[in-house]
């Protein structure tokens, strides 16, 4: 049994943590969750910051770069 | 040319220690951008003054985006600095020289200009450097000039006035030499004084050429002559249409046989350590599901991938040495004609140079191209450069099936079989750009600086080595275990009915999902495993070889398989079906990243289908061709 537990527990972690990479925008609502939970500290700043979303920023996230000579900022 | 003067910055106070920003809001960092030609030293810089990794190269082109770090001054002053892509001038031609343009001029979104333009000018090309230097000075911005590779003034036998250099310019100006520790003293001493005031910009009818030259002359003096006669020998040679040809080959040929020849010993250690800790681990362990976990699942998948690390870093160091002697650009040179006869310029070499290390930084690379359908055709071949994640998969199977001999006494086989790999994908590559130019009749001309020739050093590639092996740990460790432990659940459940006969695992997930997708792969000779192994492969290359280790672990009957994938695949396949998925990888459509960089690159959901969908075609077609022929001539 406790084996079982464990194995669980470890394919559950290689679950999440290839939605993390493949669908941030779907583990964002438990990180968030997660930080609701947590004292403060480093461990809620941690959940906190992976619930939230990646801002688009800097050259290559725009549309248009290459149409335009480069010149779309 | 000129460029008219912009509005200075407001509101930027001078207080030494603390800075007040455009809005006035105190503690705010002071804001500093490194610009300057390419190949001038401002990643070095970059890297020296926040302690940050970024990739530096003796070659222009190296930095294709913004990069920001932060650092404090001994003074305490907070300083947030960028590093711009290196340009030759404000008018911008590509898609890199624009983000440095508009960073420059306050016009970069989201982000007003900096409060100190520091423009880095390399030492041992000056012409050219204060040209930029000029037109920087005509936006009127505070500014500080930074003379680089000043150790390398001595040995081209030069000597540079430098206070009379500043007085000229009219610009504060501090020397600098980048690659070595300590090396930005002066620049960092420069940032806790005052900001300079902007400097008055030169009249519009200034010929810059003119100026440049008068510069020169009333601040530089040569003191002897020699060194460059042994660069100019050098590039006798090596820029040969002939003899260069031949020794950028051999260059290669060396290459490709060192990563089987040298890596063996180190390979072999590696994985006499695997299997004594698979042993271990088995035998501390007790019979259950954990120990399947472990043994079956991560040391069976992991393991098989570690143990390739030598190679990688022996192609590693290969390229890196290569690119820090400054040969990369003058193998572009050499290149020029044959990417011309595919339809495009020199300066697509670097990108798919690049490539070989991984094709995420090669088609990011591809900014540094002006013209956008060249650019669009190299980010489409870049993926059937070899990447390192591939080598796995090659050194795997080259060593199952490949016999490790001499041939003509000289060249190792299994050597020459990789480097046959690395052919075809380049030569694919450039009938895909042919086919994909046809009818392109426009020549674009490459103009491409040549650095000077330099001596590796010891301690830059030892660091940039210690880095690979660290990605690469970081990979076997993150994406190869996790996926491993997944691969394992699939390939052990469902269990099998009670009374059911057959092998377990064609009873799992992984089997049944291997056994629908056997059709489609049949005919070009691949069994249920290799099906299964293409799925994880989607994530990363290298992960087909250790969902292979995993799914023939759990499938064996014995536990000792996990280190002995090898021999395992060697007595199960036949020749065909190595030779049949080692072209599929040649070809096999990208990485997720891959295609997600392309998304981004190109702003186009299509492109990214284009890619996959020729991809998976020439794939499949190479690879069924390779298994039919090889079929027909092993009888």
């Amino acid at each position: 049994m406790v084996q079982v537990s464990v194995v669980c527990l470890v394919l559950a972690f290689c679950l999440l943590y290839w939605l993390q990479r493949l669908a941030p925008a779907l583990t964002a609502p438990l990180w968030r969750g997660g930080a609701r939970l947590l004292p403060a500290g480093a461990w809620r700043e941690q959940c906190e910051q992976r619930g939230r979303l990646p801002v688009k920023s800097g050259c290559g996230q725009c549309n248009g770069c290459d149409r335009t000579g480069g010149g779309c900022h | 040319m000129t460029v008219m003067p912009a509005t200075p910055p407001a509101g930027v106070t001078t207080l030494h220690g603390v800075h007040n920003d455009a809005t006035g809001q105190a503690g705010a960092p002071l804001r500093v951008a490194l610009v300057g030609n390419p190949n001038c030293g401002k990643t070095a810089l970059f890297n020296q003054l926040t302690g940050s990794r970024q990739k530096v190269a003796n070659y222009a082109g190296v930095t294709v985006e913004r990069k920001a770090g932060r650092l404090v001054t001994p003074a305490g002053r907070k300083v947030q600095v960028l590093d711009l892509p290196g340009t030759y001038s404000l008018t911008a031609t590509s898609p890199d020289e624009a983000v440095t343009r508009d960073v420059c001029m306050g016009r970069y979104k989201g982000e007003p200009a900096p409060d100190l333009l520091i423009c880095v000018i390399a030492a041992t090309n000056l012409r050219l450097h204060l040209r930029f230097v000029l037109e920087l000075k005509q936006l009127g911005r505070p500014m500080l000039v930074v003379l680089n590779m000043v150790d390398t003034l001595e040995r081209q036998g030069l000597s540079v006035d430098v206070p009379r250099l500043g007085a000229e310019l009219g610009l504060p100006i501090v020397t600098a030499v980048g690659t070595r520790r300590g090396g930005a003293a002066e620049l960092l001493a420069a940032l806790d004084q005052p900001l300079p005031t902007p400097p008055a910009p030169l009249p519009p009818t200034t010929d810059l050429h003119a100026e440049v030259h008068r510069l020169l002359n009333s601040c530089v003096t040569r003191t002897r002559t020699g060194r460059k006669k042994l660069e100019d020998v050098l590039d006798r040679w090596v820029l040969h249409p002939v003899w260069g040809m031949a020794i950028l080959f051999v260059l290669l040929f060396i290459m490709f046989q060192a990563v089987f020849s040298w890596a063996q010993p180190f390979m072999d250690g590696l994985q006499s350590l695997m299997d004594g800790f698979g042993a271990f681990v088995g035998s501390i362990l007790p019979e259950g599901v954990l120990r399947g976990l472990a043994v079956d699942g991560i040391i069976a998948g992991a393991g098989t991938v570690i143990v390739f690390l030598p190679q990688i870093l022996i192609l590693f160091l290969w390229i890196l040495a290569l690119e820090e002697s400054g040969y990369l650009p003058r193998a572009a040179f050499m290149l020029d004609r044959l990417m011309a006869s595919a339809g495009l310029s020199g300066r697509s070499f670097i990108p798919l140079l690049s490539s070989f290390a991984c094709a995420v930084p090669g088609i990011m690379s591809t900014r540094t191209i002006q013209n956008p359908r060249d650019r669009m055709v190299t980010i489409l071949i870049a993926p059937l450069m070899t990447c390192s994640a591939r080598l796995p998969v090659y050194a795997l199977l080259i060593g199952a099936f490949i016999p490790h001999r001499q041939v003509l006494g000289v060249f190792n086989l299994q050597g020459l079989v990789l480097f046959a790999l690395y052919a075809l994908g380049i030569l694919s590559a450039l009938v895909v750009a042919r086919v994909l130019k046809t009818g392109e009749r426009e020549e674009h001309p490459l103009l491409l600086e040549l650095p000077d020739y330099r001596m590796p050093s010891l301690r830059n590639l030892a660091q940039e080595l210690w880095q690979r092996a660290r990605i690469f740990l970081s990979r076997v460790g993150g994406i190869i275990v996790t996926l491993s432990v997944i691969m394992w659940a699939l390939s052990s459940y469902p269990a099998p009915p009670p009374g059911a006969t057959g092998p377990a695992i064609d009873w799992s997930l992984a089997g049944r999902i291997g056994h629908f997708m056997l059709p489609l792969f049949q005919p070009i000779g691949f069994n249920w495993q290799i099906c299964v192994a293409l799925i994880p492969g989607l994530a990363a290359r290298e992960v087909a070889v250790s969902a292979l280790g995993t799914v023939y672990s759990v499938g064996a009957a014995d536990t000792d398989t996990a280190a002995s994938l090898m021999p395992l695949l060697s007595s199960q396949w036949s020749l065909a079906t190595a030779l049949s998925l080692l072209v599929w990888y040649v070809y096999a459509p990208q990485c997720f990243s891959t295609l997600a960089v392309i998304r981004r690159e190109t702003a186009s959901w299509r492109m990214v289908w284009v890619t996959a969908l020729y991809l998976f075609a020439m794939a499949y077609g190479a690879a069924f061709i390779t298994y039919h022929i090889t079929r027909m001539l092993a009888g």
